[in-house]
């Protein structure tokens, strides 16, 4: 008989880190448990310990510092960060791709943590972070390191986390003026499932010219990334159609979609052509916007 | 076996010891036999399974066990103020034929209590919005929608 699975729950993240050192490959972290119990009933893994974050009340924060830092504690749920004042009116895009992040059941128990180590190559919220250029905070007893969310997601279902790592605290860099961000997610059969591709991107013009272009694309290649082509298309220039449509050939080139229940790799990698310039002109309307306030 | 974990279901306290890998779907329907929170998908998209922990709507099938330790859960078995007496939504349920087969029944209820406590006037639009993650196979959401839109006037008075 398969002895049953031990459940710890310590109270510090430097006691979770030690535990996890020690129990190495044997232990599963489990922050929300929307992917980890779905792996677990799947009997995708199958550990002989789970080391539960529930206890961890600190890493729920979200905060603003100094005005130019948002920080999203690991284990702050998708709805705090839905209905969180301080992330609508820092991070828009963040608040807006929460609102059709599956339903809200899910999004009161899953956190961001959680689901950005879990990795899903379609889940929405890895495109806005990319698009934020966000930054990841990680602890480990030999300890902390910080990395960009580019180097962080690394192929389908894989992050840069290693065993005994654990990730605390996501940054996102707040730049108020003259930038605008969207979030499209194209979606095949209603708004909350995860979509057929996802993009997320932030402009930022300065004279009208494009200061600052970039752009997280999901669901068209085995983990959400940067398509660096096309932003770089579109830096320097004036964001017009010809540069929008550039950048979109471009990214579509870099794409690697997958034929599935929600689209034919084709088809997948048309839709970055289509949708990819409508999220930068919502996104270039709304820097415009910006600076006319 | 794990240390006991303290449960107060539906107002009453429950000790048990539970292996780390289940979930509070399967103490509540396993282990302390009250079958009115329903699985059927079992991993978050159909709502059927939807329960209150602490007043939040949650899907009872991705919680482990262990971690609602010291936590209050309410399931639709607890959503009647009284034996003899349903709860508003409920009442607009029975009244407006708010379910087909009623499998998926207990999981609209508990989160439409979750729903109608957080936004006491909601359009038809909101409450399709907080329904998302709840699905009813016979497809009668129209009439679950009045029947919601219902109880909240019943709920403010104003019926």
């Amino acid at each position: 008989m398969v002895p049953a699975t031990a459940f710890h729950a310590p109270e510090s993240v430097t006691e979770v880190v030690k535990m996890a050192d020690e129990l190495g490959e044997d232990a599963k972290l489990v922050a929300g448990g929307v992917a980890v119990v779905n792996l677990l009933r799947l009997g995708f893994i199958q550990p002989k310990h789970l080391i539960s974050l529930h206890r961890l009340r600190e890493l729920r924060d979200l905060r603003l510092v100094s005005s130019c830092t948002l920080e999203i504690g690991a284990l702050a749920t998708h709805r705090a960060l839905e209905l969180s004042p301080t992330v609508r009116s820092a991070a828009p895009v963040l608040s807006e791709l929460e609102s059709t992040l599956a339903g809200v059941q899910v999004r009161n128990r899953g956190t961001v943590g959680g689901s950005v180590a879990h990795a899903d190559p379609r889940g929405d919220l890895a495109p806005g972070l990319l698009a934020l250029g966000a930054s990841f905070n990680i602890a480990s007893i030999g300890g902390a390191r910080v990395l960009a969310a580019d180097e962080f997601f690394k192929g389908y279902f894989e992050t840069a986390l290693q065993d005994g790592e654990l990730l605390t605290r996501i940054d996102v860099p707040i730049s108020t003026e003259s930038v605008g961000t969207a979030f499209i997610k194209l979606w095949a059969r209603s708004p909350s499932d995860f979509g057929v591709m996802n993009v997320a991107c932030l402009v930022e013009i300065a004279d009208g010219c494009c200061k600052r272009a970039q752009i997280g694309l999901g669901g068209v290649h085995d983990h959400a990334y940067r398509p660096s082509e096309a932003e770089a298309c579109l830096i320097g220039g004036d964001l017009s159609e010809g540069d929008l449509l550039k950048a979109a050939d471009a990214a579509a080139e870099s794409s690697r979609p997958v034929s599935d229940l929600r689209g034919s790799a084709d088809y997948k990698r048309e839709m970055v052509r289509v949708v990819l310039p409508r999220a930068l002109r919502a996104a270039a309307a709304r820097a415009q916007e910006d600076r006319a306030t | 076996m794990n240390e006991p974990i303290c449960l107060t279901v539906n107002g009453e306290p429950q000790e048990l010891s539970v292996a780390g890998d289940k979930t509070l779907l399967w103490v509540l329907r396993e282990e302390l036999e009250m079958t009115g929170t329903k699985g059927a998908c079992l991993e978050g998209e159909c709502g059927s399974c939807t329960v209150l922990l602490d007043g939040i709507s949650v899907n009872a099938c991705l919680v482990l066990a262990n971690q609602a330790d010291g936590q209050s859960v309410v399931t639709v078995e607890g959503l009647a103020p009284s034996a003899d007496q349903l709860s508003p939504i409920q009442q607009a349920f029975i009244e407006g034929g708010g379910f087909q087969c009623g499998f998926c029944t207990a999981g609209f209820l508990v989160q439409l209590t979750a729903l109608l406590a957080e936004d006491g006037s909601p359009t038809s639009d909101s409450i399709r919005h907080g329904l998302e993650g709840n699905l009813c196979r016979c497809t009668g959401y129209l009439k679950i929608i009045e029947a919601a839109l219902a109880a909240s006037e019943r709920i403010r008075g104003t019926v």
